[in-house]
C-alpha cells in the first residue's frame, strides 16, 4: 500500500505557495472623485507623491469626474502630496495651431489653477489594506479645501 | 544449483530488449517531459540573453549621444540649445538632436535641413530631415521601425534633460516667464559644462522614451520639433501618473499614459514627459559628464529631481 501523505503536509506546502506567490507584494487602492467649479472634470491626471520625497509616486487617470487607482506593487504607505492636473469643458471647440494638421478641432478647456498642481498644498494619508478615499472639490479662486 | 539455474533461463522473465524492440509509452512520455523541462528552463534565458542585447545596444547609443554632446561642446564652447524659437530671428525651432547630428556621423541627414524654414511646418525643405531615423537615435529595446506623428514628424528613443516642467515656450525663451527649473536642454539656451555648477556627474543630460503609436497621433520621442525630444523630471522614471500632452497629439497607453490639456499649440505649451523605456524596471540615463547609469524606477523623487537641475546646489543621493 502507497504511503499516504500526512494532511498537515500538504497545508504545509500550500501554504508557502499561497504566501509566495502574491501575498507579499502589496499595493495601495486609492479612489475618489474629482469636482472643479461644482463640475465633474472631463479628463485629468492625478498623482499622489511622498510628501518626504522618497520613492513611491504613483498616480493616475480621472476620467468624468472619477478616479480609481492601484498602485504599482512595493509602494509604503504614509503622507502624499497630491497633484490635480485636470480642466473642465467650455463646450466651445477652437482650431488647434501648428503642427497640428491644419483643420485640427480641440475642446476649450478651462484649466485647474497651479495651487492644485505645480505648487500643490493638497495632501492625502494613504493606508494599506484598506480602500483609500478621497474626494476633492477644486475651486478657480478662494482658499484650498 | 545448476537445477535452479536451467529453470530460471527457461520460464523466469525475459529481458525485454529481446523480445520487444523499441521503447514503451511510458518511456517516451518522460523522455518528453524531460525534454520539455530542459526547453522551459532555455527559452527565457534566450530571451533574457535577447533583452540585454538589446538593452546593451540602447546604452551604447545613449554613450554616443554624450560623447557627440561633448563634441560639439569642444568646437563650440558651448552646448546645443534644447531648441531655437526667436520670432526675428530664428523660426527655425531646431532641437538639440538636429544640432548633434554631425557629432554623431550623420553630417548627410545634417546638411539636408533648412534653417530658414520652420520644422514644425512639414511638409517643407525640412522634411528630408524628417525622412531617416538614424541607428544611433533608436534604442532597440523599444520598436526600431521609423515611426511619424502626423505622418511626417519622425519618432526617435532618445530625449533631453528639460528640467523641471511644465515645459512652456515663452517669448524670452528659457529666462522667460514660466519657466521653473532649469535643466540642460530648453528653449534658446546656450550652456557651458561650467554652468552646470552642481557638477555634471549630478546632472541628467539625456534618457528615453517610448514611441506610442495607435489611433490617435503622439508627438513623444519626435526628433526635430521641439515637443518631442525632451523630457521633464516632475516623475520618476516609467511614472503611472499620465504625461501632460497637447490636446490633440496624447495616445494613451499602458506603459505611457497621458492625457490631453488645455495646450493646443506652439504658444501654448505646458508639457511634462517623463522618462520611460521598455526596459523592466528602469530607465537608462546619460549624465552630463558622459556617462551612462541605469536608473531604477524606485528611484527617491528628490534624487530624480535634483539630477535634473543644473544650479540649484543640490547633490543627488547615490542611485
Amino acid at each position: 500500500m502507497a504511503q499516504r501523505i500526512p494532511t498537515w503536509v500538504l497545508g504545509f506546502l500550500c501554504g508557502i505557495i499561497l504566501v509566495s506567490s502574491g501575498c507579499g507584494s502589496r499595493v495601495l487602492e486609492v479612489e475618489g472623485s474629482v469636482e472643479f467649479d461644482g463640475v465633474a472634470v472631463a479628463s485629468g491626471s492625478i498623482s499622489f507623491e511622498p510628501a518626504d520625497g522618497s520613492s513611491g509616486e504613483f498616480g493616475g487617470i480621472i476620467t468624468d469626474g472619477k478616479y480609481k487607482i492601484t498602485s504599482p506593487p512595493g509602494v509604503e504607505p504614509g503622507a502624499r502630496k497630491v497633484r490635480i492636473r485636470a480642466a473642465r469643458k467650455t463646450g466651445r471647440q477652437i482650431p488647434a495651431g501648428s503642427p497640428s494638421p491644419p483643420g485640427t478641432m480641440v475642446d476649450e478647456l478651462v484649466v485647474v489653477p497651479a495651487k492644485y498642481n505645480d505648487s500643490s498644498k493638497l495632501t492625502a494619508h494613504l493606508e494599506a489594506g484598506v480602500a483609500n478615499r478621497f474626494d476633492f472639490k477644486l475651486v478657480s479662486g478662494g482658499p484650498i479645501p | 544449483m545448476r537445477k535452479k539455474l536451467l529453470r530460471r533461463q527457461s520460464s523466469g522473465p525475459v529481458p525485454r530488449f529481446a523480445s520487444q524492440p523499441g521503447f514503451t509509452l511510458i518511456e517516451l512520455l518522460v523522455v518528453i517531459a524531460i525534454i520539455a523541462i530542459l526547453i522551459a528552463l532555455l527559452v527565457p534565458a534566450v530571451q533574457k540573453v535577447r533583452e540585454s542585447a538589446a538593452r546593451m545596444q540602447c546604452t551604447n547609443n545613449l554613450k554616443q549621444i554624450g560623447i557627440g554632446t561633448h563634441g560639439y561642446h569642444d568646437a563650440n564652447k558651448r552646448l546645443m540649445p534644447g531648441y531655437n524659437y526667436n520670432a526675428t530671428t530664428d523660426i527655425s525651432e531646431a532641437t538639440w538632436l538636429y544640432f548633434l547630428l554631425p557629432y554623431v556621423d550623420q553630417m548627410q541627414i545634417f546638411a539636408t535641413a533648412n534653417l530658414s524654414q520652420n520644422f514644425g511646418s512639414l511638409p517643407n525643405a525640412n522634411s528630408t530631415l524628417n525622412g531617416f531615423l538614424p541607428a544611433v537615435y533608436s534604442c532597440p529595446s523599444d520598436s526600431m521601425v521609423a515611426k511619424t506623428c502626423w505622418n511626417f514628424y519622425i519618432k526617435g528613443s532618445y530625449v533631453g534633460n528639460d528640467g523641471i516642467g511644465p515645459m512652456v515656450s515663452p517669448a524670452g525663451g528659457w529666462t522667460g516667464p514660466g519657466v521653473t527649473t532649469i535643466g540642460v536642454f530648453m528653449m534658446n539656451t546656450k550652456i557651458t559644462m561650467t554652468d552646470i555648477t552642481d557638477g555634471t556627474s549630478n546632472t541628467a543630460l539625456a534618457s528615453e522614451i517610448i514611441k506610442v503609436t495607435g489611433a490617435t497621433d503622439d508627438l513623444r520621442g519626435v526628433m526635430y520639433y521641439p515637443e518631442g525630444p525632451l523630457y521633464q523630471h516632475n516623475t520618476g522614471p516609467n511614472s503611472t501618473t499620465p504625461d501632460n500632452l497637447r490636446q490633440d497629439a496624447c495616445m494613451n497607453v499602458p506603459e505611457a499614459p497621458c492625457i490631453g490639456t488645455t495646450y493646443t499649440a506652439y504658444n501654448n505649451r505646458s508639457l511634462i514627459m517623463a522618462a520611460r523605456s521598455r526596459h523592466s524596471g528602469g530607465v537608462n540615463l546619460a549624465l552630463a559628464d558622459g556617462t551612462v547609469r541605469f536608473v531604477s524606477n524606485t528611484v527617491a523623487l528628490t534624487t530624480w529631481q535634483a539630477l535634473a537641475t543644473i544650479r540649484q546646489a543640490d547633490m543627488p543621493a547615490d542611485f
